[in-house]
């Protein structure tokens, strides 16, 4: 009863082996999607920080965008 | 309590300031550029709403400037004015009472090209208009940066560093642009947007970090 109620078993069993016969499409899109959200979100995290502004100036470099003369 | 940076420039000692501002000590000059009034105004004018205030903010860091370094000479490198079409009476009424406050201290333009088109200001303002280069102390002051080897100081560019660190960081920060004996100052004035500079190798940056002027050398 409880796998059958709680994790609805069988429908999920048919969702799994419709998936795995079914080809992957890959689309190439050119602003994040919805589903992206929560990834975004991570990646952001890496960037936030409480550090004060001269400390992190301090110990970072100028950019080269290509070889400089 | 703010870190300045001190530099020498032909020969002038210069105080570089993290409220984008130089002084230079010996003689009580303070240099700004760019200070583009009336810029945000112009903006809704033209129908691109823009918050109030930038103007009001440019002046007042202004006269927290001269107050601090007792500055007895302002020289502005070029765009004193954005434009001019959108004054008001309030505006110039502003204007006034500013100049007012620090009637003791002496006004120069080296007119940019923004103040070409705008026009000069008006006599009553008492800033004395110049066109570059303008030499004071054996430097050579532009709005424009010259292709000499200087010493000059200059304005125009907007200059803006490029940093990189640990962990894809990535900084953009407004900075003074040294190259030998002649520097770019960065915009003085709120909502003036950034040129990020091509940094040569030998080039000093001096980065505005908060309360900070941090210098940053180009190359190993």
């Amino acid at each position: 009863e409880v796998l059958e109620r709680q994790f609805e078993h069988d429908r999920m069993a048919a969702t799994l082996t419709r998936l795995a016969a079914t080809p992957p499409v890959i689309r190439e899109v050119d602003q994040p999607t919805p589903l992206a959200f929560p990834i975004l979100v991570d990646r952001i995290r890496e960037t936030l920080t409480t550090e004060p502004l001269a400390d992190r100036v301090r110990r970072m470099t100028v950019a080269l965008e290509r070889a400089a003369g | 309590m703010i870190d300045v940076v001190t530099i020498t420039l032909g020969g002038m000692p210069l105080s570089l300031r993290p409220d984008r501002t130089a002084h230079a000590p010996d003689t009580g000059v303070l240099f700004a550029a760019d200070l583009h009034w009336g810029k945000a105004a112009a903006f809704r004018a033209l129908g691109v709403p823009v918050p109030r205030g930038s103007t009001d903010d440019t002046l007042s860091r202004l006269s927290h400037a001269l107050t601090e370094t007792g500055a007895r000479h302002l020289v502005i490198l070029g765009d004193l004015w954005h434009d001019r079409s959108s004054r008001s009476a309030a505006f110039d009424a502003a204007l006034a009472t500013w100049r007012e406050r620090h009637a003791g201290v002496a006004m120069t333009l080296v007119r940019g090209n923004h103040d070409r088109r705008a026009g000069d200001p008006a006599e009553s303002l008492a800033i004395a208009c110049v066109d570059e280069p303008w030499s004071l102390e054996g430097v050579a002051l532009h709005h424009h940066p010259p292709a000499n080897d200087g010493p000059w100081l200059a304005g125009h560019v907007h200059p803006a560093a490029r940093l990189t660190g640990l962990g894809r960081q990535a900084l953009v920060v407004p900075c003074f642009h040294q190259r030998g004996a002649g520097m770019v100052l960065p915009a003085f004035g709120a909502f003036t947007g950034r040129g990020v500079i091509e940094p040569r190798r030998g080039d000093l940056l001096h980065c505005i970090a908060g309360d900070a002027v941090i210098t940053r050398a180009v190359g190993r």
